[in-house]
């Protein structure tokens, strides 16, 4: 199992450097010279020359990342150009405020998701699987900002929650249950319909299976077949989704947080974007990234550690 | 023959599917001596497992008994409720599948598999489930059972495994065991490991065996009684020692055909002509009708019934009966049968 | 190259005519399908609508038709949509945003799917170092959580139709490489394929005659379940503000601009919304279908 961790964590390393390949090369993906469009139409030459000297574009480009890395791997994730602090100070204040929000949606993504499935499979074909499906299939296809601004509309204009929502606390959020809940809502209903689906589907393949047949022939009731015999099978190829969704929440808090005006590092990004910071932009989606590929290493861990038994090889 | 300890009678199980109903099994009738070994033969898709499978109520969810009786020490299992079933299941009827290796389940110990039967019908604890579990792997011959009994089933060889399936079926003492296929996914030495061992354990318990093949030479090995099924149907139903020596039904003589064999001489073996009929187009009259070298006029228009005969076997052919219409003698794959006999 | 090779096969069996032949039954069979296409047929055919040969003479107004007295009308019999703040009318926009959602979806998940398709070949079927590469390549493209590697591309590149597609292109690519090459390495090791190469079978002819064709299925269901994503995320891009600009009626622009509005005019939003849900819906059911028809085992 150590080997294990050990050989998956030095996988990591060529997906991280490759990671930061791709954010460091960003900024020289955009058209035309970067500074100038960084600086804003009206810079000075003066102002696109001291910012050049700043982001040190004029270096060749393997420098550029060598001394890119070196400051990365010091905690050093360069300074706003808009206000002058540094990326890692912003990106702090905000961390745990998306962390949280992805954590909470990803609860109960997989709580419902779940209920949901299991349901769906122990009941399949009947009108309560069908419309778990129906549901489970509009969750799927519900554009997440669409559900937040509507989960708005519901609930915080016709509730009078909505200045406790958008009030903008310098904390970040969460002070308040109606703060939190409508955001996880908006963003983890698309999560908890595939891990429903993936639910179901793994479900019914493992009751199936013949030791499903076999714990039935030995008279145990249905509650421990399916519970006991199906449930810990197919709960194994679930966890993988689950990985894959806290990855799609991170991402997802983009939307959600801008729509929600939550002060985390998705609207930070937005924001950078919008203000051409890129330093900025840089940071946040270098720290998104790595939050995911750690996230990713345990979800492989764990599938690893229950799946150990059924590892033929 | 002794008193039946399970009779199935006229059982009937239809399996509903995209295109209609499937009739697996239709009108199937046998009775299962006490003590004693009943094969059921027959191809793939001849409803034997379904059979089997019927017995203890397993089918898969679009399957459904129809009617018929399954008379175990008299009472009727397919009247039974789905609780009654659970304590008949494993208990005084338990079964074992054909694949060891997807039999077992992956993620628990063959001993805590082991111990669900004892804990359910015997109320054991865990720790006397536990200890038992022990022993049982012992009486299936596993070595070193006290270590065995915390191995998950993935470290265990495919004839290992089945073993831990018999110890399963036979924790609570079961009076009668149903044997699906138990050694066709095992190499052939272990199949006669295998074989001994289910017979050396009958003998110590005194159980009924019904077991479910498609070999021959395993019916011969350890069968006292053998019913031959086609089509959902039984055709032959018979001592094991008559059926090799004199099989009546056409099927069952083209069966026994095409097995190669030391003991007589064969210039060559001849195969059955012909497919298993659809399940969508089953014949009207003998559903063997149409592979049969024999049949004629009445075979391909009425279907006969299994009828006893003199000797106490079963037949389901119109050969044998005074409605015969065709030739007096016939030419079964190389052996002579005289008609109405 | 093969041209002459099909020639060579009997007219009576085209085992790539049947193929489709029999995946067009099971389709009929299935209702999600039948659903589900029905749908993408009537998206298609709105879309040829809300083209400026065929939209002027069908449509009442035109999509880009301000009309500041009648702003954020309700829906009512002449504004079936209702109005936006410019007082454009929105059961038009959409029209006319339908062929731009079915163009990105199209577009963005066929180049993907390609540069996915041959990355998983060549990585499934060559193996080794050229695998290890390009998958760790691929892990990289998936270590960037949900939308972001799209949302950054496009922040980079500029807000247009064409670098949303470049950026929700590259988004795909990573699913259908890992997906094919699956696949691939499940025929490459098929006996058969050793009998090819044995028999002096050139690489591209393995491939295409006997490789890919087997792999065909995963990639039709793949890429329809990409449609749906792939709207999604372009809608996402845009409402954000990243994506396609205004005036142009894209769905997702279109809510970004009515947000401010949605407060007093909530249909603003609620139509161009719901379009996606349907668009993605129909997509979804379809690919759902699809998978349940083409895959034999999971049917019950």
């Amino acid at each position: 199992m150590t080997k294990y961790i050990v050989r998956r964590l030095l996988q990591m390393i060529p997906v991280l450097i490759g990671v930061s390949i791709l954010v460091f090369s960003l900024m020289h993906l955009i058209p035309g010279n970067a500074a100038q469009i960084m600086a804003g139409e009206g810079a000075s030459p003066e102002t696109i020359k001291q910012l050049e000297e700043k982001l040190g574009l004029n270096d060749p480009l393997v420098v550029q990342y060598g001394k890119y890395m070196s400051r990365v791997v010091q905690g050093d994730l360069g300074d706003s150009i808009r206000n002058g602090r540094p990326v890692i100070e912003e990106i702090k204040t905000r961390f745990w405020v998306t962390a949280e929000l992805a954590i909470y949606s990803t609860i109960l993504a997989v709580f419902i998701g779940l209920i949901a499935g299991i349901v769906s499979a122990v009941r399949h074909y009947t009108w309560a699987d069908v419309s778990i499906m129906i549901v489970a299939l509009f969750g799927l296809s519900m554009p997440n900002f669409w559900l937040g601004l509507v989960l708005i509309q519901w609930f915080a204009v016709g509730g009078d929650w909505l200045p406790e929502i958008l009030k903008m606390r310098p904390s970040g959020w969460g002070e308040s249950w109606r703060q939190v809940v409508l955001p996880v809502i908006a963003l983890g209903t698309g999560g908890a319909a595939i891990i429903a689906r993936m639910t179901r589907s793994s479900m019914l393949e493992v009751i199936g299976q013949d030791y499903i047949r076999t714990a039935r022939a030995k008279g145990v009731s249905e509650r421990v077949v399916i519970y006991r015999h199906a449930l810990k099978n197919a709960l194994i190829p679930v966890i993988t989704v689950v990985g894959l969704e806290f990855g799609a929440f991170l991402g997802g808090a983009v939307i959600t947080e801008t729509i929600f005006a939550i002060n985390g590092m998705g609207r930070l990004t937005i924001q950078a974007i919008q203000q051409r910071d890129f330093p900025v932009v840089q940071g946040t989606v270098l720290v998104l990234s790595m939050l995911f590929v750690f996230v990713n290493l345990i979800v492989d861990v764990s599938y690893r550690f229950l799946n150990k038994r059924i590892d033929l090889n | 023959m002794s008193e039946p300890i399970l009779r199935v009678n006229n059982l009937r199980t239809s399996f509903f599917t995209d295109d209609g109903e499937v009739k697996a099994v239709d009108g199937v009738t046998f009775d299962v001596p006490k003590g004693e070994t009943i094969g059921i033969v027959g191809e793939s898709g001849s409803g034997k497992s379904i059979t089997s499978l019927s017995i203890l109520r397993l089918l898969a969810s679009n399957g459904k008994i129809m009617g018929g009786e399954i008379l175990f020490k008299g009472e009727d299992l397919v009247k039974k409720s789905e609780k009654e079933m659970r304590n008949v299941r494993g208990n005084a009827i338990s079964m074992i599948f054909q694949e060891p290796m997807t039999s077992l389940n992956p993620v628990f110990t063959v001993g805590y598999q082991i111990s669900e039967a004892l804990i359910k019908h015997k109320k054991m604890s865990k720790k006397q489930a536990h200890a038992r579990s022990i022993e049982l792997l012992e009486l299936v011959g596993i070595p070193s059972p006290e270590t065995r009994v915390d191995n998950y089933p993935h470290e265990l060889s495919g004839g290992m495994r089945q073993r831990v399936m018999i110890a399963m079926a036979l924790a609570c003492d079961p009076e009668v065991l149903i044997a699906d296929e138990p050694t066709t996914a095992l190499d052939v030495t272990i199949q006669a490991q295998i074989l001994t061992l289910m017979k050396q354990l009958q003998e110590r318990i005194g159980m009924s065996i019904i077991f479910i093949t498609h070999d021959l030479g395993v019916v011969a090995e350890t069968c006292d009684y053998v019913a031959v099924m086609y089509a959902g149907q039984i055709v032959e139903y018979s001592d094991v020692v008559s059926l090799f020596k004199k099989p009546s039904h056409p099927y069952t003589i083209g069966l026994l055909n095409s097995l190669p064999r030391h003991d007589i001489d064969q210039d060559e073996l001849e195969p059955i002509l012909g497919n298993v009929p659809s399940v969508h187009d089953m014949p009207t009259g003998c559903r063997f009708a149409p592979r049969c070298p024999a049949a004629s006029d009445i075979c391909r228009a009425k279907m006969p019934e299994l009828v006893k005969r003199e000797n106490g076997n079963d037949i389901r052919c119109w050969l044998y009966t005074d409605e015969w219409d065709g030739e007096k003698e016939v030419d079964l794959y190389g052996q002579k049968r005289i008609a109405q006999s | 190259m093969s041209k002459q090779v099909e020639t060579a096969t009997p007219a009576k069996y085209n085992p790539k005519l049947e193929y489709y032949k029999e995946l067009w039954r099971q389709l009929r069979k299935n209702k999600a399908a039948v659903v589900g296409g029905g749908f993408i047929v009537l998206f298609i055919l709105i879309s040829i609508i809300g083209t400026p040969w065929i939209g002027p003479h069908v449509l009442t107004y035109a999509p880009d038709a301000v009309d500041i007295p009648n702003k954020l009308q309700p829906p009512s019999a002449d504004h079936w949509f209702g109005t936006d703040n410019y007082g454009r009318d929105i059961f038009t926009r959409i029209i006319y945003g339908m062929k731009l959602t079915l163009f990105i979806g199209f577009t963005s998940v066929a180049i993907g799917g390609i540069f996915g398709v041959i990355f998983g070949v060549v990585a499934g079927y060559f193996g080794g170092w050229v695998d290890t590469i390009i998958m760790r390549i691929m892990d990289v493209l998936l270590a960037f959580p949900g939308i972001l590697l799209a949302l950054a591309i496009v922040s980079v590149l500029g807000g247009s139709i064409q670098n949303m597609i470049i950026a929700v292109s590259i988004y795909s690519v990573p699913a259908f490489a890992r997906i094919v090459r699956g696949s691939t390495l499940s025929v490459r090791k098929l006996e058969y394929i050793d009998a090819m190469k044995a028999l002096g079978a050139s690489h591209t002819r393995i491939i295409f005659k006997h490789i890919l064709p087997n792999v065909m299925s995963p990639i039709i269901v793949q890429a329809t379940m990409r449609i749906a994503s792939a709207v999604l995320t372009a809608s996402g891009l845009s409402f954000l503000g990243l994506g396609v600009k205004p005036p142009t009626p894209e769905w997702g622009a279109m809510m970004n601009e009515g947000r401010n509005f949605m407060r007093e005019s909530p249909h603003v939003i609620m139509f161009p919304g719901m379009m996606i849900v349907i668009v993605v819906l129909a997509f979804n059911i379809f690919g759902d279908g699809l998978r349940d028809a083409l895959d034999p085992k999971m049917k019950k």
